[in-house]
């Protein structure tokens, strides 16, 4: 039993003309380390027993003599004891509870769509514990379905990083993760969930052939004024502050930015003698601010979230024509939305959401010369409309209009992917200064309805692109299925389409005929919870897709592609109650894809057969805990190089692959182990929490890329370093 | 699925793997060796190694539709390490070239006669020429060999180098403008190497400089290239930059290459020194 920090503020001047044994005792009970007021904790003295009232005050009488103590208990902290002595004479005290394991104040709230097939969500406390460097949003790595690729890409069910969407709540963003340092672009402390769909999701979601990735941010007003501050060794430092601004309203503000260019400045200066003249200076920050206000019929969001990421790098290269032999890269990725997220319950019946959002996206590269400045601004207006039609019963309409306004700047080489004779070194500059603009607007209709055991939720999304001129519409169905007490079964079918870049219809280097890129999802899986403690979750799934977007000799696009992923994929969850937390996730994947229809299927460029996710946290005390992850993936696959040549004009060796997209080798399969310790040091009203650990390690060097020696000749490896230690402190005030 | 439309993206927001922080230094490593961390150099001769190809004129005239085709003789320099003193030499068509102005193999006239193989300090230089026929501007034209809005095209030719087993495959183009053509007027950028000078002894398996001047004399991009018999040069491409020497005694040979981007002249200058 821990001893409680007993603080006395003890009156003095006035309590000392008051009679021992007369006077109540005045206790505040608060909670260790944030010092928040506990409400219904039992105050045990002698037989009798008192609560705690919702300012954490208890009162009652401490005898004027003799030996005793007052115990204090409440679910999800450890138990106190204060003896008498040290509550003489009666006054006001405050004590202290320390967290326990068994921390019952945190509450996983999984609120989803009843039949959403194969949405995965995991509430922020669970995802803080295990995702890579303790940030929720990298959680959706280690989900089933993921083949999480080259760090910060996401690849579902076979389909690449660009076919999935990501969104902050409605508000739609061009990436979640930042280029590197293991972290997402929102602070912990304003998420609530991570939630993903590998696919079958529903007709709300459109413009995507792969997965829906959401990170769902707090909608509650602040308990109270709170100050976290996050330094990050290498990599990065943060503040976030909230507050409630009054009894239904709060915001919060957060800022982080990056100094691992720094640390790696000192480091290539360090090493000059040997890498020689080498600047690499990799950056990134985000930001966001929120309002939110909460009415009886709903509330409004107001968030503005801003990020951005670049790198500035001089290096030794091989295709330098500059005289000190060094080539020049400078890239810079950054967007800003704002929008106003206003739910509103009509009546007990009706309700809305609708996010108006302005979205301002800036990507500039300079790299070896080639200069690209794309500037988009778009506004766009998701609102959905919801009837209750009966228990578990709703009908939902929503519309999803946009316009966008695009500047492109480029002055760059152009791209002939078929030719193998093309070498970007020597390739022909196109300049082109266009501004375009483009409408969508799409909309759409979902019903469920319950047939006693059995939910049927059928819907469709009709779309518009004015860009390719084109509207189509998609049907869904997705359909759950009560087993019994713990079991259901669940379906889901549907088309999914997405419209193409806008680089891709470009007049200049596109093809404006290009129509939109078609994929069909077929979900089968069945959902098990074993007690308390255990679920798993088994799903077989088969996507098929169609007029994807291909390079092409003549239209420059066409969309000519197709592929088609199958597999199966076991979550098996342990929840987070009580000491031990994680999970196990497999999935099992082929997907094979071709260029045209006259080919014939070879393995796809993202296929990972297996991959394998084992996280799990163990709680050695409320202040002490430590945990860990182990990932395999089969190794990605790659193309090997069919003839050499060497080029008299670039002083180089070019190789030749019959088909550059053949994927004919892989990698070795990749293993990587991470372990931490976290550990809060708890003062009464704010705490310090470190965590220390290591990424990445495995008991050999792991391979994450292959490439040739100068003339092709010899096939090498590219490794990282066997493991990055990493510490992390947070302050809490 | 993205294929070519994210070339640009991918290189724009490069996907940093998962060990990121270190792995970006690696790649700052791995860029900055030039090589890749290759345990077989590229600026080390080990066996047969095309250097460059030279055009006489650098830069050619489209052929007159009523006179004799002009002529372009090409020079063909490579490097063998000592040991190595055979070399055959034939014409090559890379059948992957689709480009419409690409010599057939009957079209390259390779000179056997002119076949040399030099010892020169730690390796053997080789050397032979060839001669072309420049088509018309109206051949150039039809086969819309032409850049946008310019009288210039550029020739695809090859070769074909073997030294016992080992094959050397050579691609490369020149340019040929039309009549009055300002391009016409290119000649060939030119190097000296000013350190080391040639005949010095130095020591063995020690870091120098190795430095040269640079003559661009058609205010073009060029591009540099280091050749040694042995040891590291740490880049290759710069015209100013470290050569570790290799532990053995002995004649040694540094070339530096270098190649104008848009004329396609190419020259080169050879020094020898001795290690010990």
């Amino acid at each position: 039993m821990r001893f409680i920090t007993v603080l006395v503020a003890w009156l003095a001047a006035g309590l000392t003309t008051v009679a021992f044994g007369q006077s109540p005792v005045t206790l505040k009970i608060l909670e260790k380390g944030k010092g928040l007021p506990l409400s219904k904790a039992e105050v045990a003295v002698g037989g009798e027993k008192f609560f705690s009232d919702p300012q954490g005050v208890a009162k009652f009488v401490v005898p004027p003599a003799g030996d005793g103590k007052v115990t204090i208990t409440k679910r999800g902290y450890e138990a106190g004891e204060i003896p008498f002595a040290e509550l003489r004479p009666p006054g006001e005290y405050d004590a202290y509870l320390v967290p326990a394991v068994n921390d019952d104040n945190v509450v996983v709230v999984r609120g989803t769509r009843k039949t959403a097939v194969s949405r995965k969500s995991i509430s922020i406390q669970e995802a803080a514990k295990v995702a890579p460097g303790g940030d929720p949003a990298q959680v959706v790595k280690l989900l089933p379905g993921v083949q999480s690729r080259n760090g910060n890409q996401i690849v579902v069910r076979g389909s690449g990083p660009r076919d999935s969407k990501y969104y902050i709540d409605d508000l739609e963003v061009p990436f979640i993760f930042h280029g590197f340092g293991n972290l997402s672009i929102t602070p912990t402390p304003i998420l609530s969930a991570v939630d993903f769909e590998a696919g079958g999701f529903g007709p709300e979601y459109g413009d995507a052939t792969g997965g829906v990735i959401t990170l769902r941010t707090k909608s509650e007003v602040p308990e109270r004024p709170m100050t976290q501050f996050v330094v990050n060794l290498p990599f990065y430092s943060g503040i976030y502050h909230e507050r409630p601004l009054s009894p239904d309203s709060g915001m919060s503000v957060s800022l982080r930015r990056s100094y691992i260019d720094i640390f790696i400045k000192q480091f290539l200066k360090r090493s000059q003698d040997k890498v020689g003249n080498v600047t690499v200076a990799p950056y990134f920050g985000d930001g966001h601010v929120t309002y939110f206000q909460k009415s009886e019929t709903g509330h409004v969001k107001a968030t503005l979230i801003s990020a951005y990421d670049g790198i500035k790098a001089a290096v030794p290269l091989d295709a330098s024509s500059s005289e000190d032999g060094r080539g020049e890269f400078n890239t810079y990725d950054g967007f800003l939305n704002v929008g106003v997220e206003k739910l509103e319950r009509l009546d007990k019946d009706w309700k809305y959401v609708t996010t108006p959002q302005v979205y301002y996206l800036n990507g500039k590269k300079d790299i070896l010369g080639n200069k690209i400045d794309d500037t988009s601004v778009k506004v766009r207006a998701p609102t959905e409309l919801t009837r209750r039609l009966g228990k578990g019963e709703d009908l939902n309409v929503g519309i999803d209009p946009s316009y966008q306004v695009t500047k492109s700047d480029y002055h760059v080489i152009k791209f002939v992917r078929d030719d193998p004779t093309w070498d970007f070194e020597d390739a022909e500059k196109i300049t082109v200064k266009r501004t375009s603009k483009a409408t969508t607007l799409a909309a759409w209709t979902n019903v469920d309805q319950v047939f006693g055991a059995t939910t049927l939720s059928p819907g469709v999304r009709g779309y518009y692109n004015s860009a390719i001129k084109r509207a189509s519409a998609d049907p869904r169905l997705r359909a759950k299925h009560m087993l019994g007490e713990g079991n259901t079964l669940k379906a889901a079918f549907g088309r999914y389409s997405e419209s193409p870049q806008p680089r891709e219809t470009s007049p200049d280097f596109g093809n404006p005929k290009l129509d939109f890129e078609h994929s069909t999802h077929y979900v089968l899986g069945l959902e098990q919870t074993w007690g308390d403690d255990w679920t798993t979750d088994i799903e077989a799934f088969y996507k098929t897709a169609y007029h994807m977007v291909e390079s092409d000799a003549a239209l420059n696009f066409n969309n000519s592609g197709s592929f088609k992923s199958r597999g199966f994929e076991l979550f098996v969850r342990r929840n987070l109650t009580g000491r031990l937390f994680g999970w196990l996730s497999y999935t099992y994947s082929k997907t094979m894809e071709r260029k045209t229809d006259r080919e014939s299927f070879h393995d796809g460029r993202y296929d990972q057969t297996h991959v394998v996710n084992a996280v799990g946290s163990y709680k050695l005390s409320g202040t002490n805990e430590v945990g860990g992850r182990y990932n395999y993936h089969t190794g990605d696959t790659t193309t090997s190089v069919t003839d050499v040549v060497y080029n008299a004009n670039l002083d180089k060796y070019k190789g030749r692959q019959d088909d550059p997209d053949a994927s004919d080798a892989r990698l070795p399969n990749y293993n990587a182990l991470s372990l931490y310790w976290s550990h809060d040091y708890l003062w009464d009203s704010w705490k310090l929490g470190q965590r220390l650990g290591i990424e990445s390690y495995w008991f050999k060097p792991q391979v994450q890329g292959q490439f040739y020696n100068y003339d092709y000749s010899k096939k090498q490896s590219f490794t990282a370093l066997r493991a990055i230690p990493f510490v992390e402190v947070r302050g809490e005030l | 699925m993205r294929r070519f439309p994210g070339a640009w993206d991918a290189i724009g927001r490069i996907g940093w793997p998962p060990a990121a922080g270190h792995l970006l230094v690696s790649a700052a490593l791995l860029l900055a060796s030039c090589g890749g961390g290759d345990d077989v150099r590229q600026e080390v001769v080990l066996k047969l190694r095309a250097l460059g190809v030279a055009a006489n004129p650098p830069v050619s005239s489209w052929s007159a539709a009523d006179a004799l085709p002009n002529e372009v003789e090409l020079t063909v320099y490579a490097a063998l390490p000592l040991a190595q003193t055979a070399v055959t030499v034939a014409a090559f068509k890379d059948p992957r070239q689709k480009a419409p102005l690409t010599y057939a193999e009957s079209q390259i006239l390779v000179d056997q006669t002119s076949v040399k193989v030099t010892p020169s300090g730690g390796l053997n230089l080789v050397e032979f020429k060839a001669k072309v026929q420049v088509p018309t501007l109206a051949q150039a034209q039809a086969a819309r060999a032409l850049k946008p809005g310019s009288s210039g095209g550029q020739i695809n030719y090859g070769f074909r180098l073997n030294a016992g087993a080992e094959e050397e495959l050579v691609t490369g183009t020149f340019m040929a403008y039309a009549t009055g053509s300002p391009e016409l007027s290119y000649t060939a950028p030119t190097v000296e190497i000013v350190e080391p000078q040639p005949g010095v002894v130095l020591e063995k398996k020690v870091k120098g400089a190795i430095k040269a001047t640079v003559a661009n004399v058609n205010a073009e991009e060029l591009k540099l290239g280091w050749f040694v018999t042995g040891g590291e040069v740490q880049n290759r491409r710069a015209k100013e930059t470290i050569w570790t020497r290799p532990d053995a005694a002995g004649p040694q040979t540094v070339i530096l290459t270098i190649r104008g981007k848009k004329s396609r002249a190419f020259s080169m200058k050879v020094v020898t020194v001795t290690t010990q």
